[in-house]
């Protein structure tokens, strides 16, 4: 089911077909982490009444993302590496168990999503963060696997930072001089590529107009300074020329899931990977228009039961029925009330 | 907070009519000494009539604009009640004593759990002794309201001795006035407890201390499988009141329930229980933000996925279930309706599951000598409150183990 959909032109699938193949296929991804994942068992179990068939991909069981910081989930004996996510201070990050085959399935999913963009040949890659964030594989971080993941796109990559993540002008200079003029890749997490690299030029003073910029990494950053995805595309376009943007949306916990915005402006899901939104609260399924949770429904994950999570973000899918997405941020945290008080730290001296 | 927003080492003192007097460190420090110097007897008739008065008020507005907590508070200073609180202390007293106030005394109640300040305050004010209040940054409408009442009244009656104040946690002002207080009475756990630790009191003085506290509630699986309907309809009322009042992070909010009695036998009743507490708070309109909601449902399948609970009741966004393994302790204060089902064999069985830093424990189904008998066989090092379901979060003059009347009086020995 997997290999047909991932052999499948980006939404070359008529809707109905996929959900129906998918359906199918994460029922048959649900048994075998039931029978490979004793803790995702005993959820099955305790939490979903038991492991069952679902008729549709609304009913299937689903975790929620947090779980991944909260247990290590894997449904196999021996795991490649462990993914991490970057995780805010004090927060414990997500560890992703991957195997070689559940690493392969990435590998090519992200092919099939960013060869129609990217083209068949490798592109001069510049990345825009630091060389030390693909350093220390046995853990990586969300930031880090991006980078090695979207490198398999590229050929003599170029690192844009240092590793206090100050811009390399040289590096940047010597890159344009010598790919400049061909088409070329940038890949960075939304916030660096603005902060760092929209931030370190004046509009005009070097000419990425050949670049396909893929980006990621959320706008949460960007909001706080009022930047909207039109302000970035705009400002990027008469700083350096770059038109051909693309942002995308993924997670640590399904990694190679990438939705891709396309020339509607909606992040578009791989044939192989699917999303209900959810209402806050009652987590019933919500109507396209509708804002609401995202779940992330995929048929990638074998060595890990991540293929369906119910994520803490907040999104809509298209009205028109597309299956576009937009991601509009995330469920904010609550602090509860009660009788302990928060001690400020200058209080005890 | 407004208008006064007191600086570094500035104060903001409360006076009549919601207006802010803002004052430096010296001048408030002269004024607690000043209010020091004027003390009254414990349970003067003055001060039970202004108590009493406000009561009354407050009881006379229209209920619906009034919080359940706040209405708690009136009932307590209904003048019967007043008397009945002063008649009580007295026959506590050894004999040949009478009880004076201890002066001055200090109180830090807690940010969030807001009523918490008007009992320390009131009861230490009944008690004789002049106060002052570090007042929580931000009150609710309806508290607001009851403070105003007793500052107006206060005003009216000529009584300067009772300072409610504003000031930044940051700041002198919290060991400026512990060294003029006789006592000192600070709530909102053990960090707080621990910062105060080092700011002496006049001559030694006296320290109440309200730390970090768990609470739990138990039930008889028998009773509750033989409820009639509006027994069980009003139970439901009462742990609604004591699980969701406060978000269920007042220090007496259970997070536990044990039900004695057997899971195959009694699993269904507690469900139904859960149910008709799920519905009590979407009749109330209880609302969980999404994000405790989530949070709820990842401790829940985390504990079933560390396999240290068997199932779940999570559909409902307002209260989780969570059926643990064994009969164990769980520590977890997640709250926001989110409680721990624990089924143990006898309530006996409980007995060794408790420890030095709980508080209170509510009870259904069993008779006042039965808990009783188990507060005295198990009660050592920890439990300082033994009551019914639905009075988890009703003050009492004897809390977390103290008798606040005594903490806050000292005794004059006649021979």
């Amino acid at each position: 089911m997997f290999r047909t959909l991932l052999e499948a032109a980006p939404g070359s699938v008529p809707p109905a077909d996929k959900r129906q193949m998918m359906l199918e296929g994460l029922n048959t991804l649900g048994r075998h982490h039931y029978d490979s994942c004793a803790a995702y068992a005993r959820i099955i179990d305790g939490g979903w009444g038991g492991l069952t068939h679902a008729d549709r991909l609304e009913a299937l069981p689903f975790l929620p993302v947090s779980l991944f910081k909260e247990l290590d989930l894997s449904s196999v004996e021996k795991h490649a590496l462990i993914l991490q996510s970057s995780g805010t201070t004090g927060q414990r990050p997500s560890r992703i168990f991957v195997d070689n085959d559940t690493a392969a399935r990435q590998a090519e999913a992200l092919v099939a999503t960013f060869r129609p963009i990217l083209g068949e040949r490798r592109l001069p890659f510049l990345a825009i963060d630091t060389r030390q964030v693909i350093v220390g594989a046995q853990a990586l971080t969300a930031r880090g696997a991006g980078v090695l993941g979207m490198m398999k796109f590229g050929a003599q990559p170029t690192f844009a930072l240092s590793p206090v993540l100050d811009v390399d002008r040289d590096a940047v200079a010597a890159f344009v001089a010598k790919h400049g003029g061909q088409k070329f890749l940038i890949f960075g997490f939304t916030f660096l590529v603005w902060s760092k690299l929209h931030g370190a030029f004046a509009d005009g003073e070097i000419d990425l107009s050949n670049a396909v910029l893929i980006h990621s990494g959320g706008w949460k950053k960007l909001e706080a300074e009022k930047v909207s995805n039109e302000v970035f595309r705009a400002s990027l376009a008469r700083r350096f020329g770059i038109t051909r943007i693309h942002n995308f949306y993924g997670f640590v916990e399904q990694i190679g899931s990438m939705f891709v915005e396309g020339a509607d402006g909606w992040l578009h899901p791989p044939n192989f990977t699917d999303v209900i939104i959810r209402r806050p609260g009652s987590l019933e399924p919500a109507a396209p228009g509708e804002e609401g949770l995202i779940q992330v429904v995929s048929l990638l994950p074998t060595s890990y039961p991540g293929h369906s999570v119910l994520t803490e973000d907040l999104g809509v899918l298209n009205p028109d029925g597309s299956g576009g997405l937009r991601v509009l941020g995330r469920v904010p945290k609550a602090e509860l009330r009660g009788c302990s008080d928060v001690v400020a730290a200058g209080m005890a001296a | 907070m407004t208008d006064a927003a007191p600086r570094a080492n500035a104060a903001a003192v409360l006076e009549p009519g919601g207006c802010r007097r803002a004052l430096d460190e010296e001048n408030l420090v002269a004024l607690a000494e000043v209010a020091r110097g004027r003390l009254a007897a414990p349970f003067a008739s003055e001060r039970l009539a202004l108590a009493a008065g406000v009561s009354t008020r407050v009881l006379r507005a229209p209920k619906s604009n009034t919080s359940p907590a706040i209405v708690h508070f009136a009932y307590f200073t209904r003048a019967a009640a007043l008397t009945r609180l002063g008649t009580q202390f007295t026959e506590r007293l050894p004999q040949g004593c009478i009880a004076r106030p201890q002066g001055l005394v200090f109180h830090l109640p807690p940010q969030n759990v807001e009523t918490v300040f008007l009992y320390s305050w009131l009861l230490a004010w009944l008690a004789g002794n002049a106060n002052v209040v570090r007042v929580p940054a931000t009150l609710g409408a309806d508290v607001t309201a009851l403070l105003n009442l007793f500052l107006d009244a206060l005003a009216e009656a000529g009584d300067e001795t009772q300072l409610f104040v504003h000031y930044p946690s940051v700041s002198n002002l919290s060991a400026r006035l512990s060294a003029v207080s006789d006592a000192r009475v600070v709530w909102g756990g053990d960090a707080k407890v621990k910062a105060f630790a080092t700011m002496p009191l006049r001559d030694g003085g006296k320290a109440v201390w309200f730390g970090d506290r768990f609470s739990f509630s138990v039930a008889a699986g028998d009773a509750l499988a033989t409820l009639d309907e509006a027994t069980w309809r009003a139970l439901a009322e009462k742990f609604f009141n004591d699980l969701f009042v406060f978000e269920q992070m007042a220090c007496s909010s259970p997070h536990t329930l044990y039900v004695v009695g057997d899971p195959t036998r009694h699993r269904s009743v507690v469900q139904s229980l859960a149910k008709a507490l799920a519905a009590c708070a979407e009749r109330r309109m209880v609302s969980i933000p999404p994000g405790h909601a989530m949070r709820k449902l990842v401790e829940a399948f985390a504990a079933i996925g560390r396999g240290s609970a068997v199932s779940a009741y999570w559909r409902d966004p307002r209260l989780t279930l969570v059926e643990t393994t064994g009969t164990c302790r769980h520590d977890q204060r997640v709250g926001g309706g989110y409680l721990n089902l624990v089924f143990a064999e006898t309530l006996a069985a409980i007995g060794p599951l408790i420890r030095e830093h709980d508080q209170t424990l509510t009870y259904f189904g069993f008779p006042r000598e039965a808990m009783e008998a188990f507060a005295r066989a198990h009660a050592t090092a920890g439990l300082s409150r033994i009551v019914p379901v639905g009075q988890a979060l009703d003050f009492d003059v004897v809390w977390d183990g103290y008798d606040l009347l005594r903490e806050l009086t000292r005794l004059v020995r006649i021979a």
